[in-house]
């Protein structure tokens, strides 16, 4: 009998009223592992309210005490380190080294509030006038909640949940619909580690929780990552029921390679890049503009390398590249090289019709390299979020910029090179918030904000890091005089 | 099997000190009494701790940023021999435990040439001087 998934409210694990269910399947058996209870939105308001209910107790706490709790959760964490990165396969589709490192980039999160007690500290300056100091401190405000994205279950809700509640907030997650389990299982983890109960919170659902959520008047901010339209409805709504929001959205990111590139290293960069977590990822590697007379023998290493990469289920060790998400991913992913192809694009390595020994009915797709492609086509501009690799030729470093900066996105954009002027001039002017340089994947470690521009981010502040500590206090000045 | 990925290879050392471990137990068991059972049970000691640090490394170490391919490493090019023999002399456990120490130390040199990331690279390499010097001890005992 398969799992029905509960909330975990006030600290208690409670059973959904709800009868709408959504199956949970391995992308890469189609096997129905939980089955995801959908909740309701007076659900919803009730982890807020729970939320609301524990949230003075909890800003009372010192901060100390609160990082003994972030040191506790962390060690948590580790003993159950295997079983969430396998759920996150399982679930997700990506391969476990994949998964591991989506769970140990979680963990730095927490490693990272765990230093709260100095990451809290304001300032202040004594006489600003005589006699008179004026003081500044960070305070938490309340209720926040995060909207989760399917690709990256167990680490995107750390970037933000850490940070909220070693602050002093408290906290309702709502992970997403197709990959809800391994946040239960942290939420199981959070359980284990005793914090007072409510504080934090995690409900199951969709849209309609979402919604509720976002305009719940005890809510504070909300973060999001997700797909662009999604992330501006969640950014214009929150906002306008008064709350703070940080809305990550889609990308289509660059990856320049300078005719002094080292191939080799640039090539094994690129496959990472591009086919990782099966191009699931807003930092994945979509368009490769080749400056020089490199491209030839470029295309000829990338062809071979990605011919090599191993396709499966990813539990299986030595697998490189799992299945896409769901059949309707798969026939999206299908659906833009059809109309690339059309448009005039050639495609160069076709893994379109992959089979997977053992695995008939995953939803795998093959790495694809595609050529002859020009920047206004559809599968050059728009965010394809699957194992595509787009090759094109471009005359200069200029020209490269001026195609990276007509994109409406603005996430993540890489250079390859061994010359340090080329790098510097990328790094001062490309117009992306994660800048790679010689690495393909620019991901930001937990204590640096995870960054974006553009159709890609929408707020001010981002997760991680010390705009995170931002993003979950207000600061309150305090002038003192004493008569 | 390939060992292409960071995670394979890790996974691998796990279950091939795993077996070591367990070699070394039984043959501490089957030498009864003597030099050889005192050192096979040491060497299952220093296993155990082995395999914890490996665990602990994969948890630790993998940098989702690294995760680049890996070639031409197969787990077939490192069989160990780690059948007990029944009723065999404690000398024939020593030179089948010398043999298994130096595939051992062989399979972790390469490791640790093969993994980007030097800290693991590291705790591989000194596994494989940890074998290697198992193996001289083995060698003296012989």
């Amino acid at each position: 009998m398969v799992k029905k998934t509960k909330n975990y409210i006030d600290g208690e694990w409670v059973a959904s009223e709800s009868k709408r269910i959504h199956e949970v399947t391995n992308p890469a058996t189609r096997e129905v592992i939980a089955e995801e209870v959908l909740s309701t939105p007076a659900e919803a308001n009730e982890a807020v309210a729970a939320a609301q209910a524990a949230f003075w107790e909890w800003r009372e706490t010192p901060a100390y005490t609160r990082a003994r709790y972030m040191f506790r959760w962390k060690e948590a964490l580790e003993e159950r380190f295997e079983d969430i990165s396998r759920m996150v396969t399982m679930e997700n589709g990506k391969n476990i080294d994949e998964a591991r490192g989506e769970v140990r980039r979680a963990i730095e999160n927490v490693e990272v509030a765990c230093g709260i007690p100095s990451l809290l500290m304001g300032y202040n300056l004594e006489d600003v006038a005589t006699g008179i100091d004026e003081d500044c401190i960070r305070q938490p405000m309340g209720v926040f909640a995060g909207i989760n994205p399917f690709n990256f279950p167990a680490m995107v809700p750390m970037w933000f949940i850490p940070y909220a509640l070693a602050c002093g907030n408290t906290y309702v997650c709502k992970p997403s619909r197709q990959t809800p389990l391994s946040m239960n299982i942290i939420a199981e983890v959070i359980d284990e580690c005793d914090f007072p109960p409510g504080v934090f919170n995690l409900i199951n659902g969709t849209h309609d929780v979402t919604d509720a959520l976002l305009t719940n008047p005890d809510v504070q901010g909300v973060s999001f990552v997700g797909s662009t339209p999604a992330g501006l409805h969640v950014y214009k709504t929150a906002t306008a029921h008064g709350k703070r929001a940080q809305c990550q959205g889609g990308a289509n990111n660059y990856l320049l390679v300078m005719s002094d590139a080292d191939i080799p290293g640039t090539v094994g960069a690129l496959m990472t890049s591009c086919y990782g977590c099966a191009g699931q990822r807003c930092l994945a590697g979509s368009v490769i503009l080749v400056v020089g007379d490199i491209y030839d023998k470029l295309k000829a290493a990338l062809v071979e390398a990605a011919s090599n990469i191993r396709v499966g289920y990813g539990l299986d060790e030595g697998v490189q590249m799992g299945p896409v998400i769901s059949a309707k991913s798969k026939e999206t992913i299908l659906g833009f090289i059809e109309r690339g192809i059309k448009d005039g694009a050639k495609m160069v390595l076709d893994g379109r019709g992959i089979q997977v020994p053992g695995h008939p009915h995953g939803h795998f797709i093959g790495p694809c390299i595609i050529e002859n492609v020009t920047p206004d086509m559809e599968i050059v501009r728009e965010e394809v979020f699957g194992p595509v690799m787009c090759m094109m030729q471009v005359d200069s470093f200029e020209d490269a910029l001026e195609i990276i900066h007509d994109n409406r996105y603005g996430n993540a954009a890489s250079i390859f090179t061994a010359n340090g002027k080329w790098a510097r001039e990328f790094k001062y002017r490309v117009r992306c918030g994660n800048v790679g340089i010689n690495v393909g994947i620019a991901a930001p470690i937990a204590s640096f904000p995870f960054a974006g521009m553009k159709d890609s981010f929408f707020g001010d502040l981002h997760g991680q890091g010390r705009d995170g500590i931002n993003f979950f206090t207000d600061s309150k000045v305090v002038i003192t005089r004493w008569f | 099997m390939e060992l292409g990925t960071f995670g394979a290879i890790l996974s691998f050392a796990l279950e091939f000190e795993g077996n070591i471990t367990a070699f070394f137990s039984a043959a501490a068991d089957a030498a009864g009494k003597g030099d050889a059972a005192e050192l096979f049970a040491d060497l299952a000691k220093a296993g155990d701790k082995r395999l914890k640090a490996i665990e602990r490394t994969r948890r630790e170490n993998v940098a989702e940023m690294i995760l680049e391919p890996i070639s031409g490493f197969r787990s077939e090019d490192y069989a160990l021999d780690v059948e007990l023999p029944a009723g065999a002399p404690a000398t024939a456990l020593v030179a089948q435990a010398a043999g298994i120490e130096k595939t051992a130390a062989a399979y972790y040199t390469t490791a640790s040439e093969k993994v980007s990331v030097p800290e693991v690279a590291r705790i591989l390499k000194k596994m494989a001087q940890q074998h290697a010097a198992q193996l001289e001890t083995l060698e003296e005992l012989g």
